[in-house]
């Protein structure tokens, strides 16, 4: 992992904060372009915060990771509240047999990992304590 | 039908984890076979070009030295898993323009001992894109929406499984010569639910050599060439192209269509396939997406048996990557050469009854496996 790289990231990794099109209304996050990925449009962006919770599209449990993942980790697809949104996640506090299609699930900020000297803190789902 | 390029030779390896073999060992044994295939024989001389398939290596001088082809324009050409498959398409479009008259195709990968590795990359080196984003989860999460929506299940997955290993059984450059049952494929270890070890093609050494000529000179080389008719390429991301519900890749869909309009064919006319089977979900999404079936029908293919070797439409009869093995630059021009000997009838125990036109198709992945990268070949005899 570069320095400039990890410095470049930062915003992404520790702000809920996409990018939504003048144009035509699609939140990006959590990538940052000129261009929109929906419509096209070139300098059309506004900052929007978007939703810690949300809803499981998809999923997968997965048992071979390296090592600085615990595994079996449920990892998903989640289609963030509004104004909207979809975030690919890694789990935290979610048992592997409860996951499933359509679950409600939050966004909690945790340590993705830790490698070469260097904590990683993102964004990780656990289920929705209602 | 287009008859302006014909392949007239193809040539592989034994795919397999080939520690006493390195990559020039593989791409010279390949490129030799591809030469001695060819039915009235070649001279290297008469080879006016090259394009190199490869993941992890750098330009056309990689490929200029194990078969000593020196002072001739070589392109290197990646496309994440459809990296063979496009030098193909690149290469065919070249002598289709009427540029050069024979060009020589060559994919290969050298994955066994090589440091590092793709999967290890993905998970880790890039915090955003790669959190623990693996190649099977990438391709297990259409699994669960496609259960999910249309009803199918992990049983229909190892029943590919089963059959690609059939056919490997049978194929002789297969890395994997087993059977398999169903029962074996459910309790094989998980690798990223809802596939197991048996879900997924292996790491694999190999490489694979083509020939192609333009229509004036094919007859000089055989008299039985097959004809290139036509290709597609797409690209997508779920980060945001079409690529938004789970259930299948677009960039095939794209890829398969080009190539249909190019052939003047349909999905209905295709008699025998090789098509990207990296894990048993992508095979089954890929009958859907290539319009062999209908969406949401993939898994009543394989419930059916028509995709077997004796079915309607046999799919991945060499066992596929599955079986085969997936030498990412290789695994598509290994499928070009195996359409080819199918519908010459050269095709050995897995051969198909009667196919007269082909298809080869692989999905590859890209941007930390976000996104994915398809490609279409068509064949007819």
């Amino acid at each position: 992992m570069s320095t400039p790289l990890l410095y470049r990231e930062l915003p992404i990794n520790l702000k809920l904060e996409g990018m939504k099109c003048k144009e035509c209304g699609f939140i990006a996050y959590p990538e940052y372009h000129r261009i929109c990925l929906k419509c096209g449009a070139v300098d059309q962006w506004e900052k929007v915060k978007v939703s810690n919770k949300g809803t499981v599209f998809t999923y997968i449990i997965s048992y071979t990771l390296p090592p600085v993942f615990e595994t079996p980790l449920p990892l998903a697809i989640i289609d963030l509240d509004p104004p909207g949104g979809r975030i690919y996640a890694i789990s935290t506090e979610t048992k592997p047999e409860d996951m499933q299609i359509g679950m409600r699930v939050e966004l909690d900020f945790r340590e993705i990992y830790y490698s070469e000297g260097i904590s990683t803190p993102s964004f990780k789902f656990r289920p929705l304590r209602e | 039908m287009h008859k302006d390029v014909a392949v007239i030779g193809a040539g592989m390896i034994k795919f397999g984890e080939l520690y006493e073999k390195s990559l020039d060992n593989m791409i010279e044994d390949s490129y030799i076979n591809c030469l001695k295939s060819v039915d009235k024989g070649i001279d290297p001389k008469e080879i006016e070009a090259a394009w190199f398939g490869i993941a992890w290596e750098r330009s056309g001088v990689t490929l200029s030295v194990p078969t000593g082809l020196f002072r001739i324009p070589i392109s290197h050409n990646e496309n994440g898993c459809a990296t063979g498959s496009d030098a193909f398409r690149n290469a065919c479009y070249a002598v289709k323009a009427g540029i050069y008259k024979v060009a020589l195709v060559c994919g290969a990968e050298k994955m066994s001992d090589t440091p590092g590795g793709l999967i290890g990359k993905a998970a880790t080196e890039d915090i955003w894109k790669a959190r623990a984003r693996t190649m099977p989860a990438f391709f297990a999460l259409r699994g669960t929406r496609h259960f999910h929506e249309f009803g199918s299940s992990r049983e229909d997955l190892a029943l590919i499984s089963v059959k690609n290993h059939h056919n490997g059984s049978l194929y002789p450059n297969a890395m994997y010569q087993f059977e398999t049952t169903v029962d074996a494929v459910l309790k094989a270890p998980m690798v990223a639910y809802p596939l197991g070890l048996l879900d997924c093609c292996p790491i694999t050494d190999g490489a694979c050599c083509v020939l192609i000529a333009s229509a004036d000179v094919a007859e000089k080389y055989t008299d039985t060439p097959v004809w290139w008719q036509g290709a597609g390429c797409g690209v997508d991301s779920w980060m945001r192209g079409l690529d938004e519900d789970f259930i299948g890749f677009p960039a095939t869909v794209v890829a398969a269509n080009e190539a249909y309009k190019h052939a003047g064919i349909t999905a209905k006319d295709i008699q025998v396939a090789e098509v990207h089977d990296c894990f048993t979900v992508t095979e089954m999404l890929d009958y859907e997406d290539l319009g062999f079936c209908e969406k949401g029908e993939g898994h009543k293919m394989i419930e059916e048996g028509i995709t077997t070797l004796q079915g309607s439409l046999p799919v991945n009869p060499s066992g596929g990557l599955i079986a085969k093995g997936h030498p990412i630059g290789a695994s598509g021009v290994a499928q070009i050469a195996e359409i080819y000997e199918q519908l010459r009838g050269t095709a050995g125990k897995v051969q198909v009854a009667d196919a007269e036109i082909g298809l080869q198709h692989n999905i590859g992945l890209g941007r930390g496996a976000t996104g994915s990268a398809g490609v279409v070949n068509i064949l007819r005899r």
